[in-house]
């Protein structure tokens, strides 16, 4: 009798669970693929191609027709290329920033360089190409 | 002047112009001066104006709303659609205390906008009902949609119904 009475009460407990606990886990989703692409997003990266995904994804589930697991594959799929995204956006943003730190250190070498050495190579080639000049 | 420092400086001036335009990218980032975003609300023939004044109880009015994003990232809209009337102003700062008609949810690219159709549908009757139109963005640092103060409104006379 005791064992009945436990089993009605997990079932009951797994069916609520069911009941109540998909669309509150598909919206923590939805958040959770909201915020990677939103990290790609602001790290430069391109998510337009992502973003019709999820909107199409939240409208599915606005509409309360939906198949959690289709749901659920589509979510992953933003989530992991929205991941993806965000690697690439990491790197060429590293890229940028190693290839800006080169040129800006080019740069101020370079000027420094023509600052302390210019003029005495502008009056090397002056002399070499003007020396043999006789004034009268 | 002589000749070699005019040349120097302008060598000099043409290196730093040089650096700051490398530079000032990456050190300003695509950063947007004022960011904002857009909620408007369109007639049945997609356009601003033409909106229904009276309305039949229980019938269908079909408008568009209208999001644009120049946020300068991504964002997460939702609107909601919530009914009211002369007794309670809608403030930038508080959500409008009505009962929600609707609830619309779009993510919206930065500089971009959408069309969204959309339906009401009012039982009540009654002279100069509110129907106001909030804007939410949601925040991914608290997990929730914050209302920014960004709101339309349609006055309607809801009439008996035909």
């Amino acid at each position: 009798m005791r064992i009945k009475v436990l089993l009605i009460i997990f079932i009951l407990a797994y069916s609520t669970k069911i009941c109540f606990s998909q669309p509150v886990y598909n919206e923590d989703k939805i958040a959770e693929a909201f915020k990677v692409l939103e990290e790609a997003s602001m790290n430069g990266g391109d998510v337009s191609h992502l973003v019709p995904v999820l909107n199409d994804i939240i409208l599915e589930i606005n509409s309360g027709h939906y198949d959690v697991e289709i749901v659920e594959a589509k979510l992953d799929l933003v989530i992991n290329n929205a991941e993806r995204v965000n690697a690439e956006a990491l790197i060429e943003s590293r890229n940028n920033l190693i290839f800006v730190g080169i040129t800006v250190f080019l740069v101020v070498l370079l000027e420094i360089l023509v600052w302390k050495f210019f003029p005495r190579l502008f009056w090397n080639i002056w002399l070499r190409k003007r020396g043999d000049w006789i004034l009268r | 002047m002589r000749l070699d420092e005019k040349i120097q400086a302008v060598i000099m001036i043409a290196l730093l112009a040089l650096g700051i335009l490398t530079a000032a990218p990456v050190i300003l980032g695509d950063r947007v001066v004022e960011p904002f975003s857009e909620l408007g609300i369109l007639g049945p023939n997609m356009k601003l104006g033409d909106y229904p004044r009276e309305i039949p109880s229980g019938e269908n009015i079909d408008l568009y709303l209208y999001l644009g994003n120049h946020e300068g990232t991504i964002i997460y809209y939702r609107v909601q659609v919530k009914l009211g009337d002369q007794s309670t102003n809608v403030s930038d700062t508080m959500p409008y205390q009505g009962e929600i008609l609707s609830t619309y949810e779009r993510v919206l690219d930065d500089e971009n906008n959408c069309t969204l159709p959309i339906s009401i549908s009012l039982i009540e009757t009654g002279i100069n009902k509110r129907i106001v139109f909030e804007l939410y963005e949601y925040k991914s640092e608290i997990r929730e949609f914050e209302y920014e103060g960004n709101w339309v409104q349609l006055w309607v006379n809801v009439t008996e119904p035909r």
